[in-house]
């Protein structure tokens, strides 16, 4: 019963989310329409004027002949397999350059969101468990400055500190090897987290004062249960609800931050390679990385309800509307 | 601060317990400090409790009572301090490190609290609150399992016999039963004090009643000393040893509940008992305490209840009048009470006279019908298991001109719905509505002119007058906007706004205020002006006092009487409470799931009940004598 419910619930939001990527490749794939300059010369660009046969190659790869929704459907069939084509600047497929970008991104993410909630979590319960005082003031200024300063600003002193004054981490590259990249990464990672810190602190800061004035936190206190007890199974769990619903928030400041905090360190990313395609009206690579993005964005905030339910009985036996 | 109570007569009471006093509080005062500024919340709390017995503090909002318990096991809200002494074992409580009150807290003292919906962590199971209790007694040598079993034993003891709750989620519980885990799990390392802060409040009235026999059981086999909160004297007469009456953050009177309620012996406690409408019997006119209830602060240094007593004089404003011995262990806070004692008798017995016939009902002109009305709220489209739930199953009634009808029943029996169903605000599944002459099953369906004009026939008074009320507008505005849609036009809306005022009994003045700037009472006044400005001939008044303080429910009940006599409206009173029932109407319908199992007038139905359900709601009407709760439910 319970399990049926949860399939049908993650094979409604599936089927929701699918539509939702629907729409969002329709946008990207317009993209090459609606840049300026014919088709051909988006997807061919290039200073020398292309050759007549090349000029047909690319005609018959996107269906330039067909109708646009034909286009459209062709293109999204293949995408749908990870292939977006070639890179117009440096003729390999976009999809080898996505894998390859893709490991440093999401190590440098992964860290960087680990950063954050063993950071941003407990700060925010210290802060609220100290409310009022200097902890809390400090903790409370400590993320308006990491949510004002942009990644590229901090990282630029966290390279100047530890990098050039200190010479504890190197200064760019992502290293090889799992100790290698750990060592190349962490400022970066920091100067990621930094950002992310701030929102998570704030949510659990509030949740957390939100949740210690509720009766049962009175109630389990009259028990006589133990601080900790308290603290944490009692206030945390039921604090940590909006913070989870931070999570597809969190993944957004993270996403724009990685892009700054990777041309800072000359980290060869998925960041570096949208700005590169940008910069180059790479336009088959910059579809792949919007489209993996938009997947990945999607992906996150269905785990994210999901991992509500879980935690909320009142949402997994349907009490209130998910 | 100069307090001084008298430790003898003290001492003599307790000696007349059970043995030495197991709490002693002594001169407990609370302040908040917020920004710098210090307010008096309670300003001088005494308090004795014996082994083995129940003693009831019993206060309106704003008496401090609350705050009062959760001084005792160190559990105040930040930015409140305690002064003073509260001795148990031995030991000042006030003076203990957090980590001693600590261990102390569930394992001598125990604490519930007044709403059952929130006191339960949302995200554990029942079984779980209880087993987190027993965890903290012995963390060694128990296993789980033991603990488990101990849980079970545990609901078993407090009437839960299905051992499948223990695996439920708070939610998935009613609050009766809710509040029955809540005592289970406080009362797992058997403290030998519990302190319930107004433990039934929330609840049903024959829930209330199941669960407070529940309390008194469990108290005295265990011969736990008891201390519950109340705002109900009815209430802490039938339960209590002795009673202590708080008033805005003061001590007014101390005595046995059976003496207090003999002879009270403090125009406050006189005042609470006569605003006490009775459920027996209807009287002309319920005796009203003038004013609303002051700040703890603006009367920390006189009487407290000097700015509302009709005997103030001089010397009661001078000071704060100390707690004086009377005969027979009793203690009153009012000093002029030798001079005014015959006077305060005589207006008790004033207040006994015989009851006031209900009004002849001559068949009136029948002004609103409802006929088998069906109301069913649809399921969540497309989620699994969830059916529609039936409010209203076949609902007939009718209202005649001027005529004054009560819908009875408890939470989830209709009666809410289908007062919305009356107004518009729902649109009924089936059946048929006639308002006026009007058909109203579906005002959706109207033309414009029939709309306004059925919008003119009835208005609705809600509960909650600190919701019902836009908190941006002055009440002059909302007086106003009311006035414009009515038959008036909108010649002179200020003056026809403060004569609405004059009406419902509040000054002109008033219409320059934002409502944050009013009591409960005088908001619920306003709300009753804004429906009186279309001049309705039916008003639905859904549970209009429930949210007021005792004191100012006479006020508004009065009112409600007073305006029938001038205006010559209908009402359909929606209430859970028989005794504010009695008051005001002439005919009843009792509402049980959604069906009507008995209806008449007011009299035969609630002296002689037919239905067992109709039975079962007036035995569950507190009353002052001990058989209240020893008699069948």
């Amino acid at each position: 019963m319970q399990r049926s419910q949860l399939l049908a619930f993650v094979g409604r939001r599936l089927a929701g989310l699918a539509l939702l990527l629907c729409i969002i490749s329709f946008g990207v794939f317009s993209l090459v329409h609606l840049v300026p300059g014919s088709a051909e010369q988006v997807l061919i660009s290039g200073r020398r004027p292309p050759s007549p046969e090349r000029v047909e190659a690319i005609r018959e790869r996107y269906r330039l002949d067909e109708s646009f929704w034909s286009q459209y459907t062709h293109w999204v069939r293949r995408a749908a397999v990870g292939d977006f084509g070639l890179s117009i600047r440096t003729g390999e497929p976009v999809a080898r350059a996505l894998r390859e970008r893709a490991a440093p991104t999401l190590f440098l993410g992964v860290y960087a969101w680990i950063l954050v909630v063993s950071v941003g979590i407990p700060l925010g319960v210290l802060a609220a468990v100290k409310k009022r005082t200097a902890i809390d003031r400090a903790a409370v200024a400590m993320s308006v400055a990491g949510v004002s300063a942009p990644a590229f600003v901090t990282g630029i002193f966290l390279l100047y500190i530890f990098a050039v004054v200190l010479g504890w981490f190197p200064a760019f590259g992502q290293g090889s090897g799992f100790a290698g990249r750990l060592q190349h990464l962490t400022l970066p990672a920091l100067a990621l987290a930094l950002t992310g810190i701030a929102p998570v602190l704030r949510f659990t800061r509030t949740g957390m004062l939100e949740t210690l004035e509720q009766d049962y936190i009175v109630f389990a206190r009259a028990r006589g249960l133990s601080r900790a007890r308290v603290l944490f199974g009692y206030g945390l769990r039921n604090a940590l609800i909006p913070v989870i619903t931070a999570g597809g928030l969190l993944l957004g400041i993270l996403l724009t931050g990685a892009v700054l905090v990777e041309v800072t360190f000359s980290i060869p990313g998925l960041g570096n390679l949208l700005i590169e395609a940008v910069n180059f009206h790479d336009i088959p690579v910059v579809q792949g990385v919007a489209m993996m993005t938009a997947t990945l964005v999607i992906m996150v905030n269905l785990a994210t309800d999901v991992l509500y339910m879980f935690i909320d009985p009142r949402i997994r036996f349907g009490q209130v509307a998910a | 601060m100069t307090r001084t109570s008298k430790v003898g007569g003290r001492d003599e009471e307790v000696a007349r317990g059970a043995g030495p006093a197991l709490l002693d509080v002594r001169g407990l005062r609370i302040t908040s400090r917020i920004g710098g500024r210090r307010r008096v919340i309670v300003s001088g709390m005494d308090l004795a409790l014996s082994p083995g017995e129940t003693v009831g503090i019993v206060g309106e909002s704003g008496s401090g009572k609350s705050m009062t318990a959760r001084a005792i096991l160190g559990l105040l809200p930040p930015g409140l301090f305690a002064q003073g002494t509260v001795h148990y074992e031995g030991r000042n409580l006030l003076e203990l490190p957090e980590r001693a009150l600590a261990r102390m807290r569930g394992a001598d003292i125990g604490l519930i609290l007044q709403d059952p919906y929130t006191m339960l962590n949302p995200l554990l199971r029942c079984g779980r609150h209880i087993e987190d209790t027993l965890r903290q007694r012995d963390k060694s040598w128990r296993g789980r399992r033991a603990h488990r079993d101990e849980a079970l034993r545990r609901l078993e003891e407090v009437g839960i016999s299905d051992p499948s709750v223990a695996d439920r989620y708070p939610f998935q519980l009613s609050g009766g039963m809710r509040q029955r885990v809540g005592i289970a799990a406080a009362l797992a390392r058997d403290p030998k004090i519990l302190v319930a802060d107004e433990p039934t409040t929330a609840l049903d009235v024959t829930t209330q009643k199941e669960s407070l026999a529940l309390l008194k059981s469990l108290q005295s086999t265990r011969a736990m000393g008891l201390i519950l909160i109340t705002h109900d004297l009815r209430i802490a007469f039938s339960m209590c040893d002795r009673v202590y009456v708080l008033y805005a953050g003061s001590l007014l009177e101390v005595g046995t509940a059976e003496a207090v309620e003999a002879e009270p012996l403090h125009p406050y406690t006189l005042g609470l008992l006569l605003s006490e409408p009775p459920a027996t019997r209807r009287v002309s006119r319920l005796v009203a305490i003038d004013g609303t209830v002051s700040a703890a602060d603006d009367v920390a240094d006189r009487c407290a209840f000097a700015p509302r007593c009709k005997w103030k004089q001089e010397p009661c404003e001078r000071g704060k009048p100390p707690l004086a011995d009377l005969e027979g262990a009793r203690q009153s806070a009012c000093v002029r009470i030798d001079e005014i004692r015959g006077e305060i008798g005589e207006l008790r017995r004033a207040a006994e006279r015989p009851a006031e016939p209900v009004g002849v009902l001559a068949p009136a002109r029948p002004l609103a019908r409802v006929e088998n009305v069906r109301k069913v709220f649809e399921g969540r489209a497309g989620r699994a298991g969830i059916d529609g739930v039936q409010a209203l199953a076949g609902v007939s009634l009718e209202i005649g001109e001027g005529e004054s009808v009560a819908l009875v029943g408890e939470s989830g029996s209709g009666k809410t719905t289908l007062g919305r169903c009356l107004v518009g605000l729902e649109t009924p599944t089936s059946g048929g509505i006639t308002i006026d002459g009007v058909t109203a099953s579906d005002y959706g369906a109207l033309s414009v002119q029939e709309r306004r004009r059925l919008r003119r026939t009835v208005q609705m008074i809600f509960q909650d007058p600190y919701t019902s009320l836009n908190p941006a507008h002055s009440i002059g505005f909302t007086l106003r906007e009311a006035l414009r849609v009515g038959p008036e036009g909108t010649h002179d809306l200020d003056g026809s706004a403060s004569e609405l005022l004059e009406r419902v009994g509040l000054p002109a003045a008033y219409l320059a205020r934002k409502p944050v700037a009013l009591s409960g009472g005088e908001r619920q006044r306003v709300a009753i002006a804004r429906a009186l400005a279309v001049r309705p001939q039916l008003m639905v008044c859904d549970e209009p006092v429930s949210a007021l303080d005792v004191s100012v429910q006479a006020q508004i009940l009065n009112l409600f009487k007073r305006l029938r006599g001038e205006l010559g409206v209908a009402y359909l009173f929606i209430s859970h409470d028989l005794a504010v029932v009695r008051q005001v109407v002439d005919r009843v319908y009792v509402l049980h799931r959604g069906e009507v199992v008995e209806s008449g007038p007011v009299d035969e139905i609630l002296d002689d009940p037919h239905h067992p359900y109709t039975a079962r709601l007036v035995a569950s009407v507190p009353r002052s004598d001990r058989d209240w709760l020893s008699g069948q439910p």
